[in-house]
């Protein structure tokens, strides 16, 4: 909820039509990472790194 | 926007147990590489992703435009709390789950990334915003709630392109409490702002 706020706030402010996320398993070396890949206008890739 | 499972947690699988948390960070640049994100990147670091963030940006240098670190833990907190910061973490002798067994590795790996070099904000010359949390919320003894602040601010203070945000009305939990926060230092970082 609280990143998908904040998805679409840097998303409207890029000017962009919220699209669905690429939801994706990806091989991350041997195991699979679960990945959200929301695509915005400006080439800069926002990374979320949460707590432990 | 990337928001990811690390190893163990959510939806990821679990990997090795020995996984280290220098090896996660270079797993989740291969995967943004796979997954042909821009390589112009800002990372936002809440808690312990805070110590992965800075990581991230000492191994990707070229990589990492800005940080924004949310109440993150951080090695000038290590360095001056010691061992009381060790007695706050959570043992878990016997894994009932995967989760569990994650949060096990996590914890037996954090005082080798806590003192690791690429832990250490000293050297990044990049913009960092950090949002320190306005309310209290160690509630241990030795406080442990004034060396936290004082290590945010220290780390704000470092350098030029550095700034300090207080999330009043907000313990740790800024996400759920003031990611109005979060969103801004974001949006700034992402204009080329500090």
């Amino acid at each position: 909820m609280i990143l998908a706020a904040a998805v679409l706030s840097l998303q409207s402010i890029a000017g962009h039509t919220l699209a669905p996320p690429l939801d994706t398993l990806v091989d991350a070396g041997g195991y699979r990472m679960h990945v959200m890949v929301y695509r915005g206008a400006k080439p800069v890739t926002v990374v979320m790194e949460v707590g432990g | 926007m990337v928001v990811y499972d690390r190893a163990g947690f959510g939806q990821s699988d679990i990997g090795p147990m020995d996984l280290t948390p220098r090896r996660q960070v270079e797993q989740l640049d291969r995967v943004l590489t796979l997954l042909r994100t821009p390589p112009d990147r800002i990372l936002m670091g809440h808690s312990y992703g805070g110590l992965m963030a800075v990581a991230h940006a000492h191994l990707y240098p070229g990589k990492v435009r800005g940080l924004v670190l949310v109440d993150p833990m951080n090695q000038r907190f290590v360095t001056a709390t010691g061992d009381a910061v060790y007695s706050t973490v959570p043992k878990i002798e016997h894994p009932a789950n995967t989760r569990d067994s994650a949060l096990a590795r996590l914890v037996s790996t954090f005082d080798g990334l806590a003192k690791d070099p690429t832990a250490s904000d000293a050297d990044l010359t990049i913009p960092i915003v950090v949002i320190t949390a306005g309310e209290p919320f160690w509630g241990k003894t030795p406080d442990m709630d004034k060396p936290w602040r004082a290590s945010h601010t220290a780390i704000a203070e470092a350098r030029p392109g550095r700034r300090l945000v207080v999330a009043e009305g907000s313990k740790h939990d800024i996400p759920a409490k003031r990611p109005d926060t979060i969103i801004d230092a974001a949006v700034s970082l992402v204009e080329g702002k500090t």
